[in-house]
């Protein structure tokens, strides 16, 4: 599966216009997450989950790293996320099903973000972005 | 039986309340944009020959509004999604061969209108509620033999 030139264009296109809250929208995504799949927290037994905890935003700002990381190499995402690609599938082992869930609440999040801008081409091109990221992030499981 | 708290049956019924009919018919339209191998169920429903056409084509928008309608009449009976779509799990399963799968994936295209729509008041607590109404709804649409 890879994007297409218009899909590249969409999905940079949607990251500029929020990269400057780009710390608060991977924050907000996690959040999301706990608060619809609570059984992903058992991820992070080690967190204050609280809404507003240092860590819980610490690690949205990680979040939003990885996937500013990704659409400014939007042509290798393998390789911008190779490193993530090994921990995740080595160390942290995440079942895969989570990266759904996090990517549905990444999408609700740039939805609530910006209502006018993310319309069906953009939806589309961010849902294919995701389930990309998503798929290097668990290459490695086996 | 779905159990939802109090605060979460409110936050279901303060959206519902303010839902524009006409706005969200875009979900249909959005969902076979974005799963197009839906589109094939669809084949009689006029032109879905490029995304515009999809979000323009009035026999689907009028379908998503019929979808939507009927979704709230789950918002009205929350605790009892099975009785309420008995019917239309017979139609969608027993003669349309839906595969299940896809009512989740229908239930995520409301949540990210939803939040297109309310924004900032569509928070994590809010669409919480909201994902445990459409698991529900997507749930009771499933075969029988799926049921719990």
């Amino acid at each position: 599966m890879s994007l297409t030139k218009a899909e590249r264009t969409m999905v940079v296109s949607i990251w500029g216009k929020i990269s400057m809250q780009a710390d608060a929208v991977g924050t907000e995504a996690l959040q999301r997450l706990f608060c619809s799949y609570p059984q992903t927290k058992t991820y992070f037994p080690h967190f204050d989950l609280h809404e507003g905890s240092p860590q819980l935003r610490a690690h949205g700002s990680k979040v939003a790293a990885a996937v500013g990381d990704a659409v400014k190499s939007i042509d290798n995402v393998a390789g911008a996320l190779a490193k993530l690609s090994e921990l995740h599938a080595y160390i942290l082992r995440v079942d895969p099903v989570n990266f759904k869930f996090l990517s549905h609440c990444l999408l609700v999040t740039l939805a609530s973000h910006l209502p006018a801008d993310f319309t069906a081409d953009a939806h589309a091109a961010w849902d294919k972005f995701l389930s990309i990221v998503s798929s290097v992030l668990t290459e490695k499981y086996r | 039986m779905v159990h939802f708290i109090a605060e979460e049956m409110a936050a279901v019924a303060c959206l519902s309340a303010k839902v524009n009919m006409e706005a969200v018919g875009e979900i249909l339209g959005r969902f076979l944009v974005i799963y197009s191998l839906t589109q094939s169920f669809f084949d009689n429903f006029g032109s879905l020959s490029s995304h515009s056409a999809i979000m323009g084509n009035p026999r689907i928008k009028a379908h998503g509004k019929k979808e939507l309608t009927s979704f709230g009449s789950g918002v009205k009976h929350m605790d009892d999604p099975k009785g309420t779509f008995a019917q239309l799990s017979e139609l969608h399963c027993g003669k349309l061969h839906v595969d299940p799968e896809n009512f989740k994936l229908l239930g995520n295209m409301i949540l990210i209108v939803l939040a297109i729509h309310f924004s900032k008041e569509f928070i994590p607590q809010m669409q919480a509620a909201w994902e445990k109404l459409t698991t529900g709804v997507a749930n009771a649409l499933a075969p029988r033999k799926y049921h719990r």
